[in-house]
C-alpha cells in the first residue's frame, strides 16, 4: 500500500509537467474542442479537411550541400541491420543500410540531426556535430507497447491509449477447456467479474465490470463484435477458436464512445480473418471429460436410521413411512416384531446412494476446423466448430454447430470491402437443476439428497420404485430422483445468424470513411414436457392441478444497424500527430415472442408432440421494438507519444423514452503522460515504459423496457372476473405505470492510472484507481401502494462503485530453452448505494425458501447494495440456560431471551441474539449479517515453456464475499421436520443430552420456521486452480514430412482444485443473481471438473 | 475531392434522416382504445372486482390467515409461527402488506375506470352509469376495508399520473367514512335491482343499502363513534328488508344456504353480495378460490375434496349454540373425515377441551359438484351479505337508534333464530321399557308431518332404557325435520311391550325470552356470533362494540382453564390494545413519508 502511496504522490509532483505540455502545444486545446462539437454535430467534420492544409508542406527541407557521412547500424549485439532507415530530419535527405549494415549519406551541416529507424527497433536520433562516422546501435522496440489494442471505432498502440483498457491474453485463454470465451474469463482481467449462477451448461456467464453499476437493471457490459454493439450478447454463439483478440473497456475515457450504453463497460471482440499467404489449416480436437470436484456427505444408514427414530419421538403416534426398526417399538404397538430389525442391523446395511445416481463422469468434445488465407487484394477465412458436454448431472447438457465465413477484398489502393457471416445453433438440452418454481421438494439436488437411502422394508429396494411406496402421500410427492431425472424434458434451441460488411474509402491519404451494416437474428425455441415422472406432472402431487402438461415458446430477436465514421489522421510538424473521428450510426431492434401452455395431456407417450391434445391454459404473445440513433466523435492529440490527449463525445437517441428525453450527451476527456520519453526518466535505465494516465466522462445504461414511458396496458386472463358463473370477463388492467419523465441513467467516472515496465518491460505494472456514481438510476422505484401501482421506472437513486486495480506482468525467467512468464491481477471493488427513492433508506429482497419468503436481502443508503439481513445465531440452548424445578421439566432461566418459538424453549434448541433486549425473537431483531460481494478478486497466471513443452496455470480467487447456504437449512437440521428426508452427515452430530453441540441444534430444535440468520451464511471466499495446461509442440523437423507446420499435443484441465472453506458444493454459486440478490445457494449445478485431451494441428 | 466527400457524407445522413426514434409498442395500444366500447368498460370493471377475489382478499388469506375470526376460533396450523392470525407480528408482516396491495390495487383500477369510463360519449349513458355505480361502490367497499383494518388511510380518488407525488398523508377515519358513504350512496341510484340481475355476484341495489347498513354501523361505533349513524343503518337494513320487488327472505334450511355455495346456485332471496368464484383449473381461467379448501373440515380425501383446515372453532363459539339450533353442527364438524376413504367418524366428546380440535365447516368440499375436484382450489362463492345478516344489522340500529328493543327489532332477529331452529325430535322418553328384549329393538318414528328421525335403542336387563339418534353430518343428530306435531315411536323385533312418548322442537323455543330481551345488545353480539361465525365479519364486530381485547383475553383465559398446554392460547394472550388496528404496512410507510404509524406499532 505504501508503494501505492508513494505514487500517489508522485503523480501529483507530476502535476507540472502536465501544465508544461499544455502551454508548450496550446494550439491542441481548441482543436480538441472544436472536434468535439464536430463530432457531435456531424455537419461540420468537413473542418477535418481544412485543418489538413497546414500539414502539406511538412517536408521543408534546406538545400545547401556539405557533409558526407558513414557509419554502420547494428543491433545491441552489434550484428549489423540489412536495409536499415537512415533520414536527416529537416533535410528531405534518405539512404538505406547494405548488405553489412553500412550506409552513406550527406547532410547540409553538423547541427543536422539524423535518426535512424528499423522495424521492430526505437527510432534513434543523433545529432552530426564533428563527427563524420556515426555507428548506429538500434535497441529492440518495447513491442509491449506498440502492441496495438482494438478500442471503440479504432485503433490505438499500447503506447498511446488514454484509457484504461485490459487485453485478454488469447493464448492464454484459449487453453482452458471450455465452449465459451466467457466461461474462461475469469481472473484473467482486473476489476472485471466473471461468475456464473452455477454449473449448469450451457448457461451464461455474468459479467460484471469495475462493479454492479444498477440497481435492478442489466449489469452485462455492452459486447462490440466486429465493430458492432450488442447489448445481448449470445456469447455461447462465439466459437472462441475464432476470437482473434478480446479487449475490455473500462474506464470513461474507453467506453464513452459508446454512450448510452457504455456504463457497464464494453467488451470488444475481433473475429480472425484471412491472411497473405498459402492457405493455412487449422484442425483441432479436444475429447475429455468432467466430473464433481465435491458431493456432499450424506448420513450413514445407521444415522439415518437413528434419526428417524428421534423424529418420531416427536410426534405421539408413527407414522408408517417412519417405520425402519419394529423391533423397538413398545410391545403393545400394532406392528411390534421381535424378529425385526433393530436400529444396530442398520450398521451393515448399506443404502443407495442417490448423488451416485444422479451425478456421472460426462464427456465434452470440442473440434474446429479452419482455412484462412488469402493473396494481396483477397483474403479469406472459413471455419466451422462443433462442441458437445454432456452434463455431470443427468438429463443435461449442450451442443453447440457452429460455421463463419469471411472475406476481405481489396478493390483498389482506395477501396477495400468485406463481409462475415456467423451462422450458430446452441442446444441445450435436458432438466434444469435450479429451475423448479416455488416449490423446494421440486429440485434436482434437493430430490437427490433428500430421497432416503434405506426403506425399513427389507423387501423394498428403493431404486426399483418409481416414487417412494411409504413416504408418497397427498401432502408430499417423492418420486425417484433418478425417475424424475431421465424423465423431464426440456429442451432450448437457439439459432443465431449475424452477418456484417464493410467497405472502406480512402478519400484522401490520411481520411477514411468506413462504412458498415450488420444484421442479426436470434431465434429460440424453448418445449418444456412434463410427464407423469416428473414432479410437476405428476399426479400424485397434491399441488399439480395441470396433470400431465407441456409447454412451447418460441421467441425471435432481430436487429440491424449501421454505422459510418470518418478518421483523419495526420501529423504536424513532426511531432503532433492528430486522429478525429466522427460518425453517426442507426440501429433498430425488433422482438417477439408466442407461446402456448396445454395441461392434461392424454398421450404423454407422444410428449412434445402430444401437446396439442392437452387443454391449453396459457397462450402468450408479446413484442416490441425499439430504435437508437447516435452521432459520435473523437479527437485524439499525440505530442511525440509524450503527451496524449483523448476527448470524445455521443450522443444517443434512444426511442425508449417519449420525444424530448429522448437524446442523452455523453462526453469523456482523457490525458495520459509518456513520463519515460522525458529526458528526466530516460537516465532511469530500469524504467522501460512509464505512464500517468487520467480520464473523465460520462456513459449511461438504457437497459429498459421499449416502451417504458407509456402506460403498459393488458389482458391477463388471470385478472378476470366471472359474473354468474359464466364465463370470466376479462380485465382490462395498466400491468406498469407510465413515466413520461423517464430519461437516460448517466454514469460518471473518474479513473486515474499508471503504467510501469521495468528492465525492458520484463516488469509491467498496472494500477488504476476508479470512482463511478451513477446517478439518476434507472430504478424500479417502490411506489407507496396507494397509488395503485407497486412501483415505477423512475430515474432516483445514486450508486457508487469506487476501486483499485493491479496488474504485474513479469517475465520471470528468459532463456533460451526456459521461460517462466506470470501474470498477476487483483482488484477491489466498493459499492455503496448513495441514495435510493425519495428519500426511501432501504430496498428489502425476499428469497423463497420452502414454503416461506422471508426477507434477505437489504439495500440500504450508506451500505453496499444487496446485503444480507437476517437473525444471527448464537449457538444453542444448553442445560446451563435452564432451571428445572423436576426431572425433566426446563425452564428458561429469568432474562435470558427465547428464540420466538410458539412452544417455548429447551435445551437442544437452536438461539439467537436477541438485538434489541425484548426478550424474544422477532423482527427487530433483524440486522445486516453479511455481503454478498468479495472485497477483492483476481487471477495469477503463470506460463512455464521448456523446449516444445509449455505449461500454463491460472489460479483465481475470490475474498471476501459470503454465501448462503439455503440447502443447510433443509439438509442440517430439517427444519420441518419431514419423514424420510436424508441428511448431511454433518448432522449426525448433532446436539443430544450427550453431545451438547453449540452449532447443530438437536431433532426439532430449529426454533421458529422461516428465520434467515447467520446459522447457514458462510464464508464464500475461495482460491481455485482454475486451468492447467500442458502442451507439447512436435519439433518442425519432425512433421514437415507429415506436410504439417505445427502439431501440439496438449492436455488440458479446469477447475481442478479448489480451497475453500465453503461446505457447499462450489463456492462459485449465485443461484439467484442480481445486484440486489447475491451469493445465494440453493440446489445449485455445481462447476464440473473437466479434463480433456487435444490435438492442434496445422496445415 | 472535396465534393465527392461532401456527397458521401450527404448520402450517409440521408440515410439516417429516413429513421425516427418513435416506435409505437407492439402488444398493447394506447389508452383510448381500451374505452372504446361498452365491453371495454365491462372488462376494466371486471379488472375492479377482481381484487375482491384476488388470494389476499377473500379468495384465501381473509379466510383464515388474518385472524377475522377473533373468539370464534383459532389458527389451526403451526406455521408460520408469526403473523396476523397468532396476533404475533410487526408493520412488516408480508400479509398485512399484501392485503393493503390488493385492496389498493382494486382502488387504483377503480380511479382509472372513473377516470375514463366518459372518454367515449357513444356508449349509452345507462351503461356507463351502472358501470360507474359498480365501481364507485367497489372502491368504497375496499375503502370500508381498509378503514376496518388499518384505520384512516390515504384518501386516493384519482389516478396517479405524477410518478413524484408519494407522499400522501392519512386521512381520517371519519373523513374515509364520509368518502365510503359519498361513493355508495351515489352507487345505490346507478346499479342494477338484484331481480334484474338474477344472481348475487354483481352489485346491486340491495347489496349496496345492506353494506351501507354495515358501513353506517361501523361509524356508529369504535372507534368513530358517530352515534347518529345507528338511525342511517337502521333506514339502509329497513330498505332491504321492505323492498317488496326484491322479495328477500331466508332460506328456510340454514346448511342449504351454504350446500348452494358448494353448487353455484345462486338464492337472491337469502345471498345478497357474493364474491365470484368459479371453475376447477380445468382451463386456462384462474378464477377458482380458496373457500372450502383452506377453512372447510380437514381431509386429503380427493373424493371429499382437499382441505387444509386453516380454522379450529373456540368452545365459546361451540357453547353459544343451544341444543335444537341447527347451525352449530353446520357450523363446527362434528366429525372427522377418514382420509383413505373419505368416510366420516364422528365425534363423541363435547367436553369443552375435545370441542377445540372440531373443524369449522361451513364451506364443505363434498357438496361440490363440478368434478373433478382439484387439490388447491374450489368454485364456491363467499357470501359478503347475507339477508339474516341485514335483519340482525337492523335489530341492532333499531336498539340503538331507539334505545331500547322494538317488536320489530325482535321480530327481525326471531326470524333469524326461527330459520335455524330445528324442526325434529327433541327428546324421547321411554314410559315402559317392556320386557324380554335380547337385543335392541328396531327403532321407527311415524306420523307428525316430518321424516329423517333415525334411532337405536339402549337395552338393559331385558328393557329398553332409551334410544340414541344416529349421527348426521349437518344435523349432529337424525333427528329429523318438519316435524308439526310429536310423532309415534314404535320399537319393533327382540322383545315386547316397550313404549315412548316423543317432544319435537317447536319454533316458539327459538324465540327471544324476556332475559335475553332484557339484555337486547348482548343478545345481538351473541347471535351474530351463532349465525355469521367464520364469515370474516366477528373481528371488527367486536370492535366496533369496543369489547374486541376483552373477549379475547377471556378466551384466553377458557382456554388456559380448558387445555392449559394449548400451542394455540398464545394467540389469545399476545392480544392488546395496538391489535385494534393492523399496523400500516412498514415498506409503505418507507416509500410514503407522509403516513404515521398507528399507536403502539
Amino acid at each position: 500500500m505504501s508503494k501505492l502511496f508513494k505514487c500517489m504522490v508522485f503523480c501529483i509532483e507530476s502535476k507540472h509537467y502536465i501544465s508544461h505540455g499544455f502551454v508548450k502545444h496550446r494550439v491542441a486545446l481548441p482543436l480538441v474542442v472544436v472536434f468535439l462539437i464536430a463530432g457531435a454535430l456531424q455537419a461540420n467534420a468537413v473542418s477535418a479537411v481544412d485543418l489538413k492544409s497546414s500539414a502539406a508542406e511538412r517536408f521543408s527541407g534546406a538545400k545547401a550541400q556539405t557533409i558526407n557521412i558513414s557509419g554502420k547500424v547494428t543491433n545491441e549485439k552489434g550484428e549489423p541491420l540489412v536495409g536499415a532507415f537512415v533520414h536527416v530530419q529537416n533535410e528531405n535527405r534518405r539512404a538505406l543500410t547494405d548488405a553489412n549494415g553500412n550506409y552513406k549519406i550527406s547532410v547540409a551541416g553538423e547541427n543536422s540531426v539524423l535518426a535512424f529507424s528499423y522495424v521492430g527497433f526505437d527510432i534513434l536520433e543523433i545529432k552530426v556535430g564533428d563527427r563524420r562516422t556515426i555507428d548506429a546501435k538500434l535497441t529492440t522496440r518495447n513491442l509491449h507497447m506498440e502492441e496495438v489494442v482494438v478500442i471503440g471505432y479504432g485503433t490505438e498502440t499500447r503506447q498511446d491509449l488514454t484509457g484504461s483498457i485490459g487485453t485478454v491474453d488469447m493464448d492464454n485463454l484459449m487453453k482452458a477447456p471450455v465452449g465459451s470465451f466467457d466461461e474462461a474469463l475469469a481472473g484473467r482481467i482486473a476489476g472485471v467479474q466473471v461468475s456464473s449462477s452455477d454449473g449448469q451448461p450451457g448457461v451464461g456467464m455474468d459479467i460484471t465490470i469495475r462493479g454492479p453499476g444498477s440497481l435492478t437493471q442489466s449489469t452485462a457490459p455492452l459486447y462490440v463484435i466486429d465493430g458492432f454493439p450488442v447489448e445481448d450478447s449470445d456469447n455461447a454463439a462465439i466459437n472462441p477458436e475464432e476470437i482473434e483478440s478480446i479487449n475490455v473497456l473500462k474506464d470513461a475515457s474507453a467506453t464513452a464512445i459508446y454512450g448510452s450504453r457504455g456504463a457497464n463497460g464494453v467488451i470488444i471482440i475481433e473475429t480472425k480473418k484471412g491472411k497473405e499467404g498459402k492457405p493455412v489449416i487449422t484442425f483441432n480436437s479436444s475429447l475429455g471429460y468432467q466430473q464433481t470436484q465435491k458431493r456432499m456427505e450424506m448420513m450413514s444408514t445407521y444415522e439415518f436410521v437413528k434419526y428417524q427414530l428421534e423424529i418420531s419421538k416427536l410426534q405421539s403416534n408413527f407414522v408408517a413411512g417412519s417405520l425402519y426398526t419394529p423391533a423397538e417399538l413398545p410391545t403393545t404397538h400394532a406392528s411390534y416384531d421381535p424378529e425385526g430389525r433393530t436400529l444396530e442391523d442398520y450398521r451393515t446395511i448399506t443404502g443407495t446412494d442417490w448423488q451416485d445416481l444422479i451425478f456421472r463422469n460426462s464427456p465434452v468434445h470440442i473440434s474446429n476446423l479452419a482455412i484462412r488465407g488469402g493473396n494481396e487484394t483477397t483474403k479469406y477465412a472459413v471455419s466451422g466448430s462443433f462442441f458437445d458436454q454432456e452434463g455431470i448431472i443427468l438429463n443435461t447438457g449442450a451442443r453447440r454447430y457452429q460455421g463463419r465465413a469471411t472475406i476481405d477484398q481489396t478493390i483498389s489502393d482506395k477501396l477495400k470491402m468485406g463481409l462475415t457471416a456467423n451462422y450458430s445453433q446452441n442446444l441445450r438440452h435436458g432438466q434444469v437443476v435450479n429451475d423448479a418454481g416455488n416449490s423446494f421438494t421440486a429440485y434436482v439436488l434437493y430430490r437427490a439428497w433428500a430421497y432416503r437411502p434405506v426403506s425399513g422394508n427389507p423387501d423394498v429396494d428403493l431404486t426399483e420404485y418409481d416414487d417412494d411406496p411409504d413416504n408418497t402421500n397427498a401432502s408430499d410427492i417423492r418420486i425417484n430422483p433418478l425417475v424424475s431425472s431421465e424423465n423431464e424434458y426440456r429442451k432450448s434451441n437457439s439459432t443465431n445468424f449475424s452477418s456484417n460488411a464493410y467497405v472502406e474509402y480512402a478519400i484522401l491519404k490520411n481520411l477514411k470513411l468506413r462504412s458498415r451494416v450488420a444484421v442479426r437474428n436470434t431465434k429460440n425455441r424453448l418445449d418444456l414436457f412434463y410427464n407423469s415422472n416428473t414432479p410437476r406432472g405428476s399426479l400424485l402431487n397434491r399441488s399439480n392441478n395441470q396433470g400431465v402438461n407441456g409447454s412451447f415458446r418460441y421467441t425471435e430477436n432481430k436487429g440491424w444497424s449501421n454505422e459510418n465514421f470518418l478518421t483523419y489522421n495526420n501529423t504536424y510538424n513532426r511531432y503532433h500527430r492528430l486522429t478525429l473521428m466522427g460518425g453517426f450510426s442507426y440501429q433498430e431492434n425488433k422482438s417477439e415472442l408466442f407461446g402456448f401452455a396445454t395441461q392434461r395431456v392424454p398421450n404423454e407417450e407422444l410428449a412434445i408432440y402430444g401437446l396439442g391434445a392437452g387443454q391449453p391454459y396459457s397462450t402468450e404473445t408479446g413484442g416490441g421494438e425499439y430504435a437508437l440513433m447516435s452521432f459520435f466523435g473523437r479527437a485524439n492529440y499525440n505530442f511525440k507519444s509524450k503527451y496524449l490527449l483523448t476527448a470524445t463525445m455521443r450522443a444517443d437517441g434512444s426511442s425508449k423514452f417519449i420525444k424530448g428525453n429522448q437524446w442523452g450527451y455523453f462526453p469523456s476527456a482523457a490525458f495520459a503522460w509518456n513520463m519515460d520519453k522525458e529526458k528526466f526518466m530516460k537516465a532511469i535505465a530500469a524504467v522501460s515504459s512509464s505512464k500517468l494516465r487520467m480520464s473523465y466522462g460520462l456513459t449511461g445504461n438504457n437497459r429498459i423496457s421499449n416502451n417504458g414511458y407509456m402506460p403498459n396496458y393488458g389482458m391477463p386472463l388471470a385478472y378476470s372476473y366471472s359474473f354468474n358463473n359464466g364465463t370470466p370477463t376479462q380485465g382490462i388492467v395498466i400491468e406498469r405505470m407510465a413515466n413520461r419523465d423517464l430519461t437516460w441513467e448517466t454514469t460518471e467516472q473518474l479513473d486515474i492510472g499508471y503504467d510501469l515496465g521495468l528492465y525492458k518491460n520484463r516488469i509491467g505494472l498496472t494500477v488504476d484507481f476508479y470512482n463511478k456514481i451513477t446517478r439518476d438510476l434507472l430504478l424500479d422505484a417502490d411506489m407507496p401502494i396507494s397509488s395503485g401501482f407497486p412501483s415505477v421506472y423512475k430515474n432516483v437513486g445514486t450508486l457508487q462503485n469506487r476501486g483499485w486495480e493491479f496488474t504485474l506482468n513479469t517475465v520471470n525467467i528468459q532463456s533460451e530453452s526456459f521461460t517462466w512468464e506470470s501474470n498477476f491481477n487483483i482488484s477491489f471493488n466498493k459499492n455503496k448505494v448513495l441514495k435510493l427513492a425519495d428519500n426511501q433508506n432501504s430496498l428489502y429482497k425476499t428469497m423463497r425458501v420452502g414454503s416461506s419468503i422471508p426477507t434477505l436481502y437489504a439495500s440500504r443508503v450508506g451500505y453496499p447494495a444487496g446485503l444480507f439481513y437476517g437473525y444471527i445465531f448464537d449457538g444453542i440452548y444448553q442445560y446451563d440456560d435452564f432451571d428445572s424445578p423436576s426431572p425433566g421439566a426446563y425452564i428458561l432461566k429469568k432474562g435470558l431471551p427465547d428464540n420466538g418459538s410458539t412452544d417455548g424453549v429447551q435445551p437442544g434448541d437452536i438461539k439467537y441474539k436477541d438485538l434489541n433486549g425484548d426478550g424474544t425473537i422477532n423482527d427487530h431483531d433483524m440486522t445486516i449479517i453479511g455481503n454478498g460481494l468479495p472485497t477483492h478478486m483476481g487471477g495469477f497466471s503463470n506460463n512455464f515453456s521448456y523446449k516444445g513443452l509449455s505449461l500454463n496455470v491460472l489460479l483465481q480467487w475470490s475474498y471476501g464475499n459470503q454465501i448462503y447456504n439455503a440447502n443447510r437449512l433443509i439438509f442440517e437440521g430439517n427444519y420441518i421436520n419431514m419423514f424420510g428426508v436424508n441428511q448431511y452427515a454433518s448432522f449426525a452430530d448433532r446436539w443430544t443430552p450427550e453431545n451438547p453441540s453449540n452449532t447443530l441444534f438437536k431433532v426439532g430444535g430449529q426454533g421458529p420456521a422461516g428465520l434467515q440468520s447467520t446459522r447457514v451464511l458462510e464464508d464464500g471466499s475461495y482460491l481455485r486452480l482454475k486451468t492447467v495446461s500442458l502442451a507439447y509442440s512436435f519439433p518442425k523437423r519432425l512433421i514437415q514430412p507429415l506436410a504439417l507446420t505445427a502439431l501440439d499435443l496438449r492436455v488440458s484441465a479446469q477447475n481442478l482444485l479448489t480451497f475453500t472453506n465453503y461446505s457447499g458444493m462450489d463456492p462459485e454459486v449465485s443461484v439467484r443473481n442480481s445486484v440486489l440478490t447475491p451469493g445465494f445457494d440453493y440446489s445449485a449445478y455445481p462447476q464440473a471438473r473437466t479434463i480433456t485431451f487435444g490435438i492442434n494441428a496445422t496445415f | 475531392m472535396k465534393y465527392r466527400y461532401y456527397f458521401l457524407f450527404a448520402l450517409c445522413l440521408f440515410s439516417v434522416s429516413s429513421c425516427d426514434l418513435t416506435k409505437e409498442p407492439l402488444d398493447f395500444l394506447d389508452a383510448p382504445a381500451y374505452y372504446d366500447t361498452a365491453e371495454d368498460l365491462e372488462s376494466n370493471l371486471a379488472a375492479v372486482y377482481d381484487k375482491l377475489g384476488h388470494r389476499d382478499v377473500y379468495g384465501q388469506w381473509m379466510l383464515y390467515r388474518m385472524g377475522l375470526e377473533a373468539d370464534e376460533g383459532y389458527y389451526a396450523r403451526t406455521t408460520p409461527a408469526f403473523g396476523p392470525q397468532v396476533y404475533d407480528f410487526t408493520s412488516s408482516d408480508a400479509d398485512i402488506f399484501r392485503h393493503w396491495t390488493a385492496l389498493y390495487t382494486g382502488i387504483g383500477r377503480a380511479n382509472i375506470l372513473l377516470a375514463n369510463i366518459d372518454s367515449n360519449p357513444e356508449i349509452d349513458q345507462s351503461v356507463r352509469d351502472r358501470v360507474r355505480g359498480e365501481t364507485l361502490f367497489l372502491r368504497g367497499y375496499y375503502y370500508f376495508l381498509l378503514v376496518q383494518y388499518y384505520g384512516g388511510v390515504p384518501l386516493v380518488l384519482e389516478p396517479t399520473s405524477d410518478v413524484n407525488d408519494i407522499h400522501k398523508p392519512r386521512a381520517s377515519a371519519p373523513e374515509v367514512y364520509a368518502q365510503i358513504l359519498k361513493d355508495m350512496e351515489t352507487a345505490e341510484g346507478l346499479v342494477d335491482d338484484i331481480q334484474t340481475l338474477g344472481f348475487g355476484g354483481r352489485v346491486n341495489k340491495s347489496a349496496v343499502r345492506g353494506i351501507l347498513a354495515r358501513v353506517c354501523l361501523h361509524m356508529a361505533g369504535n372507534p368513530v363513534n358517530d352515534k347518529s349513524k345507528y338511525e342511517q343503518a337502521r333506514f339502509w337494513a329497513k330498505k332491504v328488508i321492505d323492498d317488496t320487488d326484491a322479495a328477500h327472505a331466508l332460506n328456510p334450511n340454514f346448511s342449504q344456504v351454504f350446500i348452494n355455495y358448494a353448487q353455484d346456485i345462486y338464492d337472491i332471496h337469502e345471498s345478497i353480495w357474493e364474491v365470484e368464484f368459479r371453475g376447477h383449473g380445468e382451463d386456462a381461467w384462474t378464477e377458482e378460490g380458496g373457500v372450502g379448501y383452506v377453512n372447510g373440515p380437514a381431509t386429503t380425501n380427493a373424493d371429499i375434496g382437499n382441505t387444509i383446515n386453516g380454522v379450529r372453532t373456540t368452545a365459546k363459539l361451540y357453547t353459544a349454540y343451544k341444543e335444537g339450533d341447527l347451525r352449530r353442527d353446520w357450523t363446527i364438524a362434528d366429525f372427522t373425515y377418514v382420509n383413505a376413504t373419505g368416510a366420516k367418524t364422528f365425534a363423541t366428546s363435547t367436553a369443552r377441551r375435545d370441542v377445540y380440535t372440531r373443524n369449522s365447516a361451513k364451506y364443505r368440499r363434498e357438496y361440490e359438484i363440478l368434478l373433478p375436484k382439484r387439490g388447491s382450489v374450489t368454485p364456491q362463492n363467499f357470501a359478503l351479505l347475507r339477508f339474516s345478516d341485514v335483519l340482525l344489522m337492523f335489530a341492532e340500529a333499531d336498539y340503538e337508534a331507539n334505545g331500547g328493543p322494538s317488536p320489530e327489532a325482535i321480530e327481525a332477529v326471531n326470524r333469524v333464530r326461527r330459520r335455524a331452529w330445528s324442526t325434529g325430535i327433541k327428546s324421547v322418553t321411554i314410559t315402559n321399557g317392556g320386557s324380554g328384549y335380547t337385543a335392541a329393538p328396531t327403532v321407527t318414528f311415524e306420523g307428525g308431518g316430518g321424516s329423517g328421525a333415525k334411532a337405536t335403542a339402549t337395552v338393559l336387563g331385558g328393557q329398553v332404557t332409551g334410544v340414541v339418534f344416529d349421527r348426521d353430518a349437518v344435523t349432529g343428530h337424525a333427528r329429523g325435520a318438519g316435524y308439526t306435531s310429536a310423532p309415534t315411536i314404535t320399537f319393533t323385533g327382540a322383545g315386547t311391550g316397550a313404549m315412548a312418548d316423543v317432544e319435537i322442537y317447536k319454533k316458539e323455543e327459538a324465540e327471544l325470552n324476556e332475559l335475553e330481551i332484557g339484555d337486547f345488545r348482548k343478545t345481538i353480539q351473541d347471535e351474530r356470533l351463532r349465525e355469521l361465525a367464520f364469515e370474516t365479519l366477528r373481528k371488527t364486530d367486536l370492535i366496533r362494540w369496543g369489547i374486541f381485547v376483552f373477549n379475547m383475553k377471556r378466551v384466553g383465559q377458557e382456554i388456559l382453564a380448558d387445555i392449559p398446554d394449548a400451542h394455540f392460547i398464545r394467540q389469545y394472550n399476545n392480544i392488546s390494545d395496538k391489535h385494534l388496528l393492523w399496523p400500516i404496512p412498514a415498506t409503505e410507510m418507507s416509500v410514503n413519508r407522509a403516513l404515521t404509524q398507528n399507536p403502539k406499532w
